[in-house]
């Protein structure tokens, strides 16, 4: 039976993604802690030994698991290797959920090797939707799903990024992991307002957030234009801190997002001290909490 | 609109250099000969080709980054 991930009323979380260049740190500062997030992807091939010494880390931190390479949103049926794989290591680990992006990653036999946004398309949502029903299904629960960061505004399109997403976490039924970097970066990189994108975004399906930091890089000089001054985007690289706007997004996603949230640090790399991250899991229970605090206020006013 | 056959040239785009370049240089012949329906040539030569070039960019390092990455759980190697 697939059983839909539903707010379990516990209060908000802070946590972060499980690296083992972070492990000593996690572990020292493990009562910081409310969760990890681990990468399935980087076990799904794991020895026994291996699967026990994860068991052993849930047994002590609640973990949830992170798919990235399923391509949910492709076109193509998701490959049915790639979701037994999960499904084993759901049976292993037990996580609290398991995620995963709403992006493509091959096509046609061609593996893109990362996440890509695909267009945008009443069709592309059925093809999403059928592929996360059949995830769940052999999972045994419903994916939370990730809204992705693009450098392209795909082409094609005829729903924009909201509608779309919404009409396949609803039409999947399933809930929503709000990667609030994602969404910043590509406001800023087409030109939308990400308080504005933030609300049009199904925020009562969300019950997961990731943070993370990126950096601004220049567009090519195509055709040998003049580049000067090229015009910049955001780039999600996950090694850079969480900016200060992603924590603004982060209470006024709390404000309007009434049920407990799992907020996530991404750091993918040059790892900083680790109190810096711990600083940075600091701000977002800040940012939670005074989002619900003006959520409150707002109450009380009505 | 096929949207298999859209995400296909996209995933090829992104992958294989002279495929891109011969985009770039002649968007509607590449899509042409790539056989995509009318409508998917018309939205790709109008794609924003900045963000086109910068994707692959970031997925060619990407997959880069893949090959050498050997992910290890506690930042060591289990015995």
């Amino acid at each position: 039976m697939v059983e839909m991930p539903v707010a379990t009323g516990h209060a908000d979380r802070v946590g972060i993604g499980w690296r083992g260049e972070l492990a000593a740190g996690i572990f020292a500062y493990i009562e910081c802690i409310d969760l990890l997030e681990v990468i399935a992807d980087d076990h799904f091939r794991a020895k026994p030994k291996e699967i026990r010494a994860l068991a052993t880390l849930a047994a002590q931190t609640p973990i949830v698991l992170h798919g990235v390479a399923m391509g949910l949103a492709g076109s193509e049926p998701t490959e049915t290797r790639r979701i037994e794989s999960m499904a084993r290591l759901v049976d292993a680990l037990r996580p609290e959920s398991w995620s995963e992006h709403l992006a493509f990653v091959r096509a046609g036999g061609v593996e893109i090797g990362h996440l890509a946004a695909p267009p945008r398309t009443v069709r592309n949502v059925d093809c999403a939707v059928a592929n996360i029903e059949r995830a769940a299904r052999i999972v045994g629960r419903a994916p939370l799903l990730e809204n992705i960061a693009t450098l392209l505004d795909p082409p094609a399109c005829t729903l924009d990024e909201a509608a779309w997403t919404s009409n396949i976490i609803d039409g999947a039924n399933a809930g929503m992991l709000l990667d609030l970097h994602n969404l910043y970066a590509n406001a800023l990189n087409f030109g939308r307002d990400p308080s504005e994108l933030l609300l049009a975004m199904p925020l009562q399906r969300v019950r997961a957030v990731h943070l993370s930091g990126g950096k601004w890089i220049p567009e090519p000089a195509l055709n040998h234009a003049p580049a000067t001054p090229p015009r910049m985007r955001l780039l999600d690289d996950h090694v850079h801190d969480v900016p200060p706007d992603v924590f603004e997004l982060l209470a006024l996603l709390a404000q309007h997002a009434p049920q407990s949230l799992d907020v996530i640090i991404e750091r993918d790399g040059e790892y900083p001290e680790f109190s810096q991250l711990t600083a940075q899991m600091e701000r977002a229970r800040d940012a939670l909490q005074r989002g619900r605090g003006a959520a409150s206020g707002l109450r009380e006013a009505a | 609109m096929s949207t298999v056959t859209l995400e296909t040239y996209l995933a090829r785009l992104y992958t294989d250099p002279a495929a891109l370049e011969w985009f770039l240089a002649d968007p509607a012949g590449a899509t042409r000969a790539a056989g995509l329906a009318q409508v998917d040539a018309d939205a790709l030569c109008k794609i924003d080709r900045a963000g086109l070039c910068m994707a692959a960019s970031s997925y060619t390092r990407k997959r880069g980054q893949h090959r050498h990455s050997k992910k290890k759980l506690f930042g060591i190697s289990l015995p």
